[in-house]
């Protein structure tokens, strides 16, 4: 295991990523900021589960998925980011990126790739 | 594991995933505008403090907390940030850092305000009473702060003094072997 977190974007579809970020290029950097937050909260020391809602932005979506939501927009398109964090490798897996209008498919995508991931 | 899709920093996977280099920019300037939030997010959560028991120090609603802690730094007001430090028993100290003045002066400053924050330790000391735990604590503190900044001037030194072809002494490289010997005992401070 590594000293420090790091990101692993190996199931992550850049196509679906970099279409997003075109649309919503405000809201796709809000949630990256919010990633790295996380990033620094789960570096000094604090456990993904006492995280979960706390701040808000960060919210379990089952099997060991986490959304992360945009803050700070104005007139934001609600945004989430999906993330596995794996903690006993400090690995965040980013797994997708969509607003809430896609989410059902989008959270069915993720939890499909964790699964595949932990197989 | 391919390294290629393994990052250290949001900002470059941000990048990478958008594929698109200006994206790393735009993320970055987001970090940095969430700095001071961030610090305030990092401080609750070290305190082990809710949301909901900070809205009752502040007296507020919980939902401010969540509205601060979600924003960015140019959200935020000077008057909330200091409520909410102070709920959290920190004092906020704002330092006007002139990066035109010289390095040296620079410096100085430094160290003239580590000086007033080493008085404050004493004034503590005196504080409490004859507390010998805190006292000892304070009094090991102290060394572990000397023996640190020693070193670490020390280690400048000799590169200065190898850029100006001075060529260290015998006797400073004993000294330095001393100090870096007495502070595999210790713990670092800083």
């Amino acid at each position: 295991m590594q000293d420090e977190w790091e990101l692993n974007l190996s199931l992550a579809s850049r196509s679906a990523f970099s279409k997003f970020e075109k649309n919503h290029s405000r809201e796709y950097a809000s949630c990256f900021n919010n990633l790295n937050k996380i990033i620094e909260l789960l570096e000094d020391g604090h456990t993904v589960i006492k995280l979960e809602r706390n701040p808000s932005f960060f919210r379990s979506e089952g099997k060991g998925v986490y959304r992360i939501a945009q803050t700070g927009v104005v007139s934001a398109k609600e945004t989430r980011l999906y993330v596995y964090p794996v903690e006993s490798e400090k690995i965040i897996y980013v797994l997708g990126i969509g607003t809430k209008e896609g989410q059902n498919s989008d959270l069915n995508e993720a939890h499909k790739a964790v699964k595949a991931l932990k197989k | 594991m391919e390294d290629s899709m393994r990052f250290r920093s949001v900002a470059d996977a941000a990048a990478f995933l958008a594929g698109d280099d200006a994206v790393k920019n735009l993320v970055e300037e987001e970090i940095d505008r969430s700095q001071i939030v961030n610090s305030l997010l990092r401080l609750r959560l070290r305190k082990g403090i809710s949301q909901k028991d900070l809205s009752k120090r502040m007296v507020c609603d919980s939902s401010k907390i969540s509205r601060m802690e979600a924003g960015n730094d140019l959200q935020l007001k000077v008057c909330d940030i200091k409520q909410y430090a102070s709920a959290l028993g920190v004092d906020v100290n704002i330092i006007f850092e002139d990066k035109t003045l010289p390095v040296a002066e620079q410096i100085k400053s430094h160290v003239y305000s580590i000086h007033e924050q080493l008085e404050q330790l004493v004034g503590i000391a005196k504080q409490v009473d004859g507390d010998e735990l805190i006292i000892g604590k304070i009094n090991a503190f102290y060394g572990e702060v000397l023996l640190n900044f020693m070193l670490r001037f020390s280690d400048s030194h000799q590169k200065l003094r190898i850029v100006s072809g001075h060529e260290i002494t015998e006797q400073h490289a004993h000294e330095k072997r001393i100090l870096e010997k007495d502070s595999s005992k210790e713990h670092s401070c800083c």
